[in-house]
């Protein structure tokens, strides 16, 4: 495998302005870019791909572009976008909400917040879709949204039901106060749920369902809740997933792993290791908000420099993250007809001594990143 | 059965009363448990008592049957079968054939009868627990209750260099009274004092020590330079300087050079340094607590570049049994704080793990003590009997409350075991002292009765009822209220 | 002088996970990518508290073997023996007996030049130490086994490790070797803080863990003018340590003359003394016969030069001052880094190291110039973070880079841990800009240097300590792997699940 050096990347590609990169000229929408390679984001890798971009959608992913249309080329290589599977960049005011455990209607994408400047440091490292979701202390916080940083879009409503069901959602001062009295609230609303409700809609797989869990004891819950009333979506937290493949597999649910702190011991790459094995499914979570932009790929690096595969941490970040979403007809990989969110890297895309050169979403430039200056130009 | 009531034991007095022993007086002085300071007149009379009981464990070979032990002017002088032995015609003879006799149990380090543990002061070496114990504290006489016949009294565990503790007998009207071994040690601590971390209480401990060779160096030098002074004087003068013998003595450290130190005299040691260079020359025990396995490193550490290792007895908290193999090393004892089960979560797999800390060591092959320094209900037969129940041999855990403690002590000769020589100590309890059902009857301190369980007001309270005479018991008044509604309802 | 500290090999147990899992199947093709030939790794049993086996040579091979950044061998080899490195080279050969190790890269260990590992966390967090408190009285050898592990298996291997993280002053760190916590050097750094909060005073909503520096400079963070305070502080010390040095050298010299002095006159009275003797004999004779008492002579000397009295907060700054000691402070912000360097303009052998550096940009001329070394903690948190708009956030190290400044790269976290990010950190900066070469040797050789242990550790040399790290790749590749960690030339049983 090359190491592309990032002396050679920055100087073959002469600093363009923002027009050239995007729609060629005579073209309303279309644009071709060529790079080294091109990750579609399921395994496949194509050397000296050409990406064709038009009207914000991919119309191709080849060895070459249609007739009559330019190619630019860029040094590096061409991923889809990454998806955050929960990020509370820009919603500090979701944290207010400390009396009332549960708001399952709340529609987080309320919360949504385009204009907030700390977005574009996150699309700056590469990530172009977030999941915005309730405060994890809640236990039925609401329903998470899929939003799109760089365009402000809002891409889905009512994506997931989010439950809390770790020591988080648990306090001494509004009830319940246990995991005993969590659950008796939980099955209330579940077995009673009324109909068109998020607990109804989750029970009939319309609606999945996002579970915050933390310890092995929690998961375990969790899964036979889960299980008890035949939910879809995924576990947030999770670290010692490794140790649950079977019990995980047995669920059909995945995996969402938050990013490592600085203190916090790696035992989240011995899982993703695990589950990577056993064919269980597993994305990541940024929470950029306590952890910085860059703490997705961080804690993807560190599963990898525990021997996760490259292909494993850019398919948890993209492919993975998109299907528990239940949003890969559009989302997830560099496919035709799907959203044109991809990322022109400096080097392999899971690698953190690359840098984002350039980032598209919706087939616009979001970002584009110059190397000598001290502060990232974004939209 | 009547009970002698020797004349209380000082030192002095008990020296005299055994070279009165010659005259054979019969000893019938009966009485309340008053104490007298030894007579000093020639017509002293020497008690002898004989006790007689159906089981005399000696602690020095086989437990005897129907054994007989001798006491005479305070001192053991026979043990043995009651057939083998001859009672002297003047001794008064307790028989108690259900009952067992017992050496008594040592205490190796405990920080209670004091007013009051620690100072705050961090290094204060020059202080002494004698002016602090309190003799009628209620600690030393459940100390009888519970069949513990002396005991080391240190200063506590939040110091960095404590003062100096003597080891005590639980009876007495004053402190010279109790006293059994004056310079019984120096208490320091390798754990951080209140208010310090690991590493400002290393520093601090490691500073004493470079406090005093600084300040003994300067001492040296001071005297040098006068010297050569002199001599120098002298020769201006003219007049030849005889010669001076050196007034000190070299410093006998293993550790430690200091040239020219003879030159000292050592009453000229300022009063405040002198512990500490006792420590240094290994004339004074050292007691140094552990709160962690790590501190145990800065103990030995310390102790090492001093050259005190040999003279330290470490007092353990029950995490440091982690460092069993490098204490085994150093080649030192321990003393076990008196909560034997150490409990810990391991950090990845979650699951509890319990440490019986005795068995450790003892499977270490390191001298370990007892210790009861907390909880009367948590005393030292109590502590041996959980080693027995843990799988250490019995002989092997009443040793770690009798014999262990006493060689630390530097009394392996006086008490722990019933011998001839030892000091007149015997504990009679009504069954076997490591069973819950025991109880100490009776205790005789340096052959003098002191303790008689059948007389015990407190206990009688307690199992009885009986109220101590002149004491009323109060009945509790009835509660008429005062009209208004007190409930919560407004 | 300073001393380096070889203490007694501390025993290395790594705890195991349960034997049986689908992980062991992982671990079997990890361990077949080592290639091992030659003697099986012997001595390394699961809570074995044996020595490390150290005696056994190692011969490393691989395809790229990194000298120094920038200095690559191809196909080369290095032998270690009894804890050395004996011979690096192309055409080595492997003695009988060797261990042998494959890879695609061999380099130097990483050396995190900001780190808490291997000290207890009380002490790390304690405010209330002194400039002559010795770290290495906090080491802690029953600190959690699985910390160390995870170190050694990311890369770092050495570290410069401090207590009192938030402590004004916090007095000595020294340079340990994380696997073992043995100590490399005792008194490698004076340490101190500017404007430090201690941790778990960060509002932070996640578990109040103090955010991921481990602590704050949010709302709650001290008064500048407290922090101006902290500097004069700091400054009035060194030049108290100063004004030490030359009171002692002043003392040294006056003794050395009056010695000289009292040495010549004490062989001018015994080459008088005869005479003197006569004189007195005939002096008393004298006042015999008057019936009056001798009066003796009087005898005056110069007195002896007073030492001036011991102080060892004094003596250790006294050592920062000329520059036997490098002082490490962690400032942050623009207006305390460059109150910091002009206050300490006067001591021209300090020798000042800046840790944090967030705004170190806006004195960039003034660091090269002072050939001040900035430690970068490039944490992945807020970029637009404690000091906002200036912080260039993951760019830092590039551009001071650029500006010529000596970067090296740390994680200064009061948990023992965050080292292990140290080689992603490193990544992230090449990410953001800085040279892949200037990255590595921010955490090999650079720390090495700054902390005086660079003839030990820090390169792949003939006679340093075997420190060294078998790759799957290149160092900060996140795809690489750390195949072998060689400690003390002794290999770092890895954790298997």
């Amino acid at each position: 495998m090359l190491i592309l050096p990032i002396l050679v990347s920055a100087l073959a590609f002469s600093a363009p302005a923002t027009a050239a990169v995007s729609p060629a000229a005579g073209s309303a929408d279309s644009f071709a870019l060529q790079a080294s390679r091109v990750h579609v984001g399921d395994g496949r890798v194509i050397e000296n791909g050409v990406i064709v971009v038009t009207d914000g959608a991919i119309r191709s992913v080849g060895a070459s572009a249609p007739e009559g249309l330019s190619v630019r080329k860029v040094d590096g290589e061409i991923a889809p976008g990454f998806i955050a599977m929960r990020d509370a960049t820009g919603a500090d005011s979701e944290n207010n909400e400390t009396t009332r455990k549960f708001t399952p209607t709340a529609d987080v994408a309320r919360a949504f917040d385009p204009h907030h400047p700390a977005w574009a440091h996150l699309v700056s490292e590469g990530i172009t879709t977030v999941v915005m979701t309730p405060a994890s202390d809640r236990i039925a916080g609401g329903l998470d949204a899929i939003v799109s940083p760089a365009t402000g879009e809002i891409v889905k409503r009512g994506v997931a039901l989010h439950l809390g069901m770790s020591s988080r959602s648990i306090s001494n001062f509004v009830e319940p106060t246990s995991y005993a009295g969590l659950y008796a609230h939980l099955d209330r609303h579940f077995a009673d749920a009324a109909d068109g409700s998020p607990f109804a809609q989750a029970r009939s797989g319309a609606t999945r369902v996002m579970m915050e869990a933390l310890s092995k004891n929690e998961v375990a819950r969790a899964v036979a809740f889960a299980k008890q009333y035949g939910l879809t979506g995924a576990i947030i937290g999770a670290p010692e997933a490794g140790d649950q493949v079977d019990l995980l597999k047995s669920s059909g649910l995945g995996v969402v792993f938050e990013p490592l702190d600085a203190g916090d011991r790696a035992d989240v790459a011995e899982s993703a290791k695990a589950l990577r094995a056993a064919g269980v499914p597993f994305a990541f979570a940024s929470d950029a908000g306590t952890h910085g932009p860059a703490a997705m790929r961080m804690t993807a690096a560190t599963c990898m420099r525990r021997g996760l595969d490259a292909q494993g941490a850019l398919a948890a970040m993209t492919k993975t993250a998109a299907d528990m979403l239940g949003v890969s007809a559009s989302h997830g990989t560099l496919e035709v007809g799907k959203v044109a969110d991809f990322v022109v890297w400096s080097g392999a895309p899971t690698d953190l001594t690359s840098r984002a050169t350039h980032v598209f979403a919706g087939g616009k430039l979001v970002h584009e990143s110059e190397r000598s200056s001290s502060h990232h130009t974004h939209r | 059965m009547s009970f002698t009531t020797s004349f209380q034991n000082t030192r002095s007095g008990r020296a005299l009363l055994s070279a009165a022993s010659r005259l054979s007086m019969g000893a019938t002085v009966l009485g309340a448990a008053a104490l007298f300071v030894a007579p000093v007149h020639a017509s002293a009379q020497v008690a002898k008592t004989a006790i007689k009981a159906g089981k005399v464990i000696t602690l020095n070979g086989e437990p005897i049957e129907n054994g007989i032990i001798i006491i005479e002017g305070g001192r053991v002088t026979a043990v043995g079968s009651q057939e083998d032995v001859q009672i002297p015609w003047d001794a008064e003879v307790v028989d108690q054939p259900g009952m067992t006799a017992f050496p008594g149990f040592v205490e190796s380090h405990v920080s209670r009868g004091i007013d009051r543990e620690n100072e705050t002061l961090d290094v204060a070496p020059f202080l002494n627990v004698r002016d602090s114990i309190d003799p009628v504290n209620f600690y030393f006489e459940d100390a009888l209750r519970n069949g513990i016949v002396v005991m080391n009294v240190q200063q506590g565990n939040d110091t960095v260099v404590a003062g100096q503790g003597m080891v005590v007998k639980p009876y007495g009207m004053t402190v010279e009274s109790m006293m059994v071994k004056p310079r019984a040690g120096i208490k320091m601590s390798a754990a951080p004092k209140r208010g310090k971390s690991r590493a400002t209480q290393a520093q601090a401990l490691r500073g004493a020590f470079e406090d005093l060779k600084r300040y003994l160096d300067e001492m040296v030098q001071r005297k040098k330079d006068g010297d050569d002074y002199d001599r120098r004087e002298a020769l201006y003068q003219g007049r030849e300087l005889e010669g001076e013998a050196a007034k000190g003595k070299a410093l006998q450290s293993e550790a430690w050079t200091i040239e020219g130190f003879e030159r000292i005299p050592r009453g000229e040691v300022d009063e405040k340094q002198e512990p500490l260079l006792h420590v240094i020359e290994g004339k004074m025990p050292v007691f140094m607590w552990c709160g962690s396995a790590a501190d145990v490193h800065t103990a030995l550490r310390v102790a090492d570049t001093n050259g005190f290792t040999k003279h330290m007895t470490l007092v353990l908290d029950n995490s440091c049994w982690k460092a069993a193999p490098k204490i085994k090393a150093a080649g030192v004892s321990v003393i076990l704080e008196d909560n034997l089960a150490h409990r810990e979560r391991d950090p990845i797999t979650g699951e509890e793990i319990e440490t019986f800390v005795p068995k450790v060591f003892h499977d270490a092959g390191v001298p370990f003590a007892l210790s009861s320094s907390t909880d009367s209900n948590r005393s030292l037969w109590f502590q041996a009997a959980q080693c027995v129940a843990a799988g250490i041999p019995r002989e092997a855990a009443l040793a770690a409350a009798t014999s262990v403690p006493a060689s630390i002590l530097g009394l392996s000769d006086r008490v722990g075991a019933l011998k001839s020589g030892a000091d007149g100590h015997v504990v009679l309890f009504s069954g076997d002292p490591l069973s819950v059902t025991s109880v100490v009857e009776h205790v005789i301190l340096d052959g003098v009765h002191v303790y008689d369980r059948s007389k015990d007001v407190r206990v009688q309270q307690l199992t009885d009822g009986t109220r101590p005479p002149g004491t009323v018991a109060e009945e509790p008044e009835e509660y008429e209220g005062d009209g208004e509604d007190d409930s919560d309802n407004q | 002088m300073r001393t380096s500290y070889q203490r007694p090999q501390a025993a290395i147990a790594p705890t195991f996970r349960g034997a049986a899992s689908a992980l062991a199947a992982t671990a079997a093709l990890a361990m077949a990518a080592l290639h091992l030939g030659g003697n099986a790794q012997a001595g390394q049993e699961a809570g074995s508290d044996a020595e490390p086996v150290r005696s056994q040579a190692l011969f490393l091979t691989a395809k790229r073997l990194i000298v120094s950044p920038g200095n690559v061998l191809e196909n080369a080899s290095v032998l270690v023996e009894d804890g050395k490195i004996t011979a690096v080279g192309t055409d080595l050969k492997a003695p009988e007996g060797a261990q042998a190790i494959q890879g695609e890269v061999i380099c130097a260990a990483f050396m995190d030049p900001w780190s808490t590992a291997g000290f207890d966390t009380g002490s790390v967090n304690s405010r209330d130490l002194n400039a002559a408190t010795m770290a290495t009285d906090a080491l802690d050898p029953y600190g959690e086994k699985a910390v160390l592990e995870e170190l050694a298996a990311s890369g770092v291997l050495l570290t410069r490790s401090q207590v009192g993280l938030a402590s004004d002053i916090s007095g000595f760190g020294a340079v340990l070797r994380t696997p073992s916590a043995e100590v490399v050097l005792e008194d490698a750094s004076m340490s101190a803080a500017i404007g430090a909060e201690s941790p778990g005073f960060s509002p932070d909503q996640f578990g109040g863990r103090g955010g991921p520096q481990g602590f704050s400079f949010g709302p709650q963070s001290i008064d500048p003018i407290d922090r101006i305070g902290q500097i004069d502080k700091l400054v009035s010390e060194l030049a108290a340590g100063q004004k030490y040095a030359e009171d002692m050298a002043e003392y040294e010299k006056e003794l050395a003359e009056w010695k000289a002095a009292i040495a010549d006159k004490e062989k001018e009275l015994e080459d008088d003394f005869k005479k003197a003797k006569k004189a007195r004999e005939k002096a008393v004779k004298d006042a015999e016969e008057d019936g009056e008492e001798v009066k003796e002579k009087k005898y005056k000397e110069d007195r002896r030069p007073r030492e001036p009295r011991y102080d060892a907060e004094k003596a250790a700054f006294a050592r920062v001052v000329q520059g036997e000691v490098p002082m490490v402070v962690h400032a942050e912000r623009a207006l305390e880094i460059r109150d910091l360097l002009r206050s300490t303009e006067p001591f021209k052998r300090l020798r000042l190291v800046i840790a944090g550096g967030t705004s170190a940009l806006a004195c960039k001329k003034e660091l090269r110039e002072r050939g001040v070394t900035v430690i970068v903690a490039p944490s992945p948190a807020n970029p637009g973070g404690p000091v906002g708009e200036l912080d260039p956030g993951l760019s830092l190290a590039a551009e001071l880079d650029a500006a010529g400044v000596n970067v090296l790269i740390g994680t200064g976290n009061a948990s023992a841990l965050a080292s292990r990010d140290l080689p992603l950190l490193a990544a992230l900066a090449v990410g953001h800009g800085l040279d892949r070469d200037t990255a590595l040797r921010a955490i090999t050789s650079g720390p090495a240097a700054t902390f005086d242990v660079a003839d030990q550790v820090g390169t792949v040399k003939r006679g340093h300590a075997a420190d060294l790290l078998v790759l799957s790749g290149d160092p900060l590749s996140s795809s690489s792997r750390v195949l072998a960690a060689i400690s003390g030339g002794a290999v770092v049983p890895q954790a298997t699940k």
